[in-house]
């Protein structure tokens, strides 16, 4: 291996906790075989610069010119894999979503490797990677052994344990993607501000329990106040009481937030495939007989009416 | 000439599947009841709402990778209102595997739209419709949430990371799809009297498999499973608290 290319996400002048995971992969791989691998890191984000692990040989470049519809067009795609190396001696690295996806397998197709797709965890062996991958929503794992030359499409869960010692300052390149011309934009309606639910370190979720839109404003009240992304049920989406950007589960987004407190849900097994990946999982639900209570690490048995205001009072 | 659109499905095991262990260490697959995969299931469900309102002009084929086992299946998707359907035949083990047989049936046939779920739910991987797009040098976009089509464009509503993006492209077009695109459909008894005429292709399969899976494991969720009577709530804050600053 000669070089390694990761997506990354910078907040705050930092890198996201994700973005850390895969920090320490690379700072595993360099120090234990490929001390003069060539490391670059490309962010969405606009920054100058940031305190990274010490990585060697490492270059940070921000890529403009998509943030503001979140959408690559080919000829964009084509000039990201162009500032990675022809060298074909890589290995590409990102997080899973819809954005990073098109990179990775346009990289993949590019440098003819192949996407290992949903790695949850892995092991460096001298030739090979010892990958874990996620298999049905989180239901199952599967084993197999890759080259390290391969793109790692990294489930949301993914940890690389190491602890990262020092830290440098490293300076971002700004580089200007061409203008996508591939479709007109007519509008674009933006998520509120706060946090990407895909990416969120905390969510609150709220179900059919809830009984009425008008009150998600707890809801809202008790996500602002410990810096949470809000989710909701499949049934509350369906019938518009929230977006559907909201619904998690097997046919909405899957999350793997540090906490996930579940408010008025019932806890089918379509919406547990979604959110399996929470560290911990919190349920207020006033059915003692609800599913959700046998896949929750805290519960409590009570009317959300009674507890979330309380929380929101005391918290 | 109609405009063709091909509708890509997976077979995968019903959503309330538990999964468990064969004696080869790999999921179980006997006994479990297979689905067409739900995103496919919206993507499809648009197709026919778009023949409906146009029988004449639309013509829709299902395509899918994977083994005769599956024909109930793709029966199904003729009796909810498609034209044909094109099964290979081979076990499909990766995303590029199929995309490689998708892409190579498109090119010996003509097509002008290629729906996709927004990724199949047993592996979950969301890259056949990129590595088909790839492959054929298509436009893609994923995951679309409306669809409309207007002369030789489409008008989409797109989920991008900075919130619903619409807007207009032109065909040959791949998409993965999700709610709220279209509602899921269900057979009428006429539609599947007419499905038990319709044809299914079988090809043989061209492209390679990626991967040798070594084996699979169930993934045990050990929860704590510690619940709290309403007098101890303050308790539950302390730790929401501790969970939140750490
Ligand atoms: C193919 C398929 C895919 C699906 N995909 C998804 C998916 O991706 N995501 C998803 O969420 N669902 C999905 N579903 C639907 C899923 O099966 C459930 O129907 C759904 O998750 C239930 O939503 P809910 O918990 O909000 O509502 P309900 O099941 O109605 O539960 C409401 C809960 O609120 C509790 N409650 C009521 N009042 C109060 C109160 N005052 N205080 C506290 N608790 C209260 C009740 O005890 C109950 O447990 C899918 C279904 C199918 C068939
Ligand atoms: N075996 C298959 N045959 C045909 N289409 C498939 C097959 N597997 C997946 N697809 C399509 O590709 C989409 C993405 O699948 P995946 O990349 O496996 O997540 C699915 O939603 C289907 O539309």
């Amino acid at each position: 291996m000669k070089n390694i290319a990761a997506f990354i996400d910078i907040k705050e002048g930092k890198p996201s906790s994700r973005s850390k995971q895969i920090l320490q992969l690379i700072q595993g791989i360099q120090q234990k075989m490929y001390a003069s691998v060539a490391i670059q890191l490309f962010t969405f984000d606009t920054v100058d610069k940031v305190d990274l692990p010490s990585l060697s040989n490492v270059k940070l470049y921000s890529l403009q010119g998509a943030s503001d519809t979140g959408l690559l067009s080919k000829e964009q795609i084509d000039s990201i894999l162009t500032l990675m190396s022809d060298d074909v001696s890589t290995c590409v690295i990102g997080y899973k979503s819809s954005l990073i996806d098109t990179i990775l397998t346009a990289a993949a197709i590019r440098f003819n490797l192949k996407v290992i797709p949903q790695v949850i965890s892995l092991e460096l062996t001298s030739d090979q990677f010892a990958i874990q991958q996620s298999i049905f929503s989180g239901k199952a794992l599967s084993y197999l052994h890759v080259s390290h030359l391969s793109v790692l499409q990294l489930n949301p869960a993914f940890e690389f344990a190491s602890s990262i010692v020092d830290t440098i300052e490293q300076h971002c390149e700004n580089i200007a993607l061409p203008a996508n011309t591939t479709c007109q934009v007519t509008s674009i309606n933006k998520i509120a501000q706060g946090a990407n639910l895909a990416e969120a370190n905390y969510v609150v979720g709220a179900g059919r329990g809830l009984k009425d839109p008008s009150n998600w404003n707890m809801i809202e009240e008790l996500a602002s106040k410990i810096g949470a992304a809000t989710a909701c049920s499949k049934p509350v989406s369906d019938i518009n009481w929230r977006p559907h950007s909201e619904h998690v589960g097997q046919t909405g987004i899957k999350i793997a937030p540090q906490l996930y407190i579940a408010c008025g849900i019932s806890g089918a097994i379509q919406h547990l495939a979604g959110i399996n990946g929470s560290k911990t999982i919190i349920v207020i639900n006033n059915d003692p007989e609800a599913p959700f209570f046998k896949y929750a690490d805290y519960g409590i048995v009570g009317d959300v009416f009674d507890i979330v205001p309380e929380i929101v009072k005391n918290i | 000439m109609p405009m063709k659109i091909l509708v890509c499905i997976s077979a995968v095991p019903d959503t309330t599947s538990k999964i468990s262990l064969s004696s080869n260490n790999f999921v179980n697959m006997d006994g479990l009841t297979f689905i067409t995969g739900p995103y496919e299931d919206y993507a499809l469900s648009r197709a026919i709402e778009f023949k409906e309102a146009n029988p004449e002009s639309i013509e829709i084929t299902i395509f899918h990778v994977g083994l005769e086992d599956a024909e109930p299946i793709i029966r199904k998707c003729l009796a909810l209102g498609a034209d044909s359907a094109v099964r290979v035949h081979t076990k499909a083990n990766d995303s590029l595997q199929v995309a490689n047989e998708i892409a190579s049936y498109v090119k010996e046939n003509s097509v002008d739209l290629i729906l996709m779920g927004k990724e199949s739910i047993d592996y979950n991987t969301g890259l056949v419709h990129l590595y088909t797009s790839n492959i054929l040098g298509w436009n893609h976009y994923s995951p679309v949430m409306n669809l409309a089509i207007e002369n030789d464009s489409c008008l989409l509503k797109v989920e991008s990371s900075v919130g619903s993006v619409q807007l207009t492209s032109s065909l040959p077009l791949v998409l993965g799809c999700q709610e709220p695109i279209a509602e899921w459909k269900i057979p009428s008894m006429r539609g599947i009297m007419a499905a038990r005429t319709k044809p299914i292709l079988v090809r043989e399969a061209s492209a390679p498999n990626s991967f040798t899976y070594e084996k699979d494991a169930v993934n045990e969720q050990n929860r704590k499973g510690i619940l709290f009577q309403r007098e101890n709530l303050s308790e539950l804050i302390d730790i929401i608290k501790k969970e939140v600053r750490s």
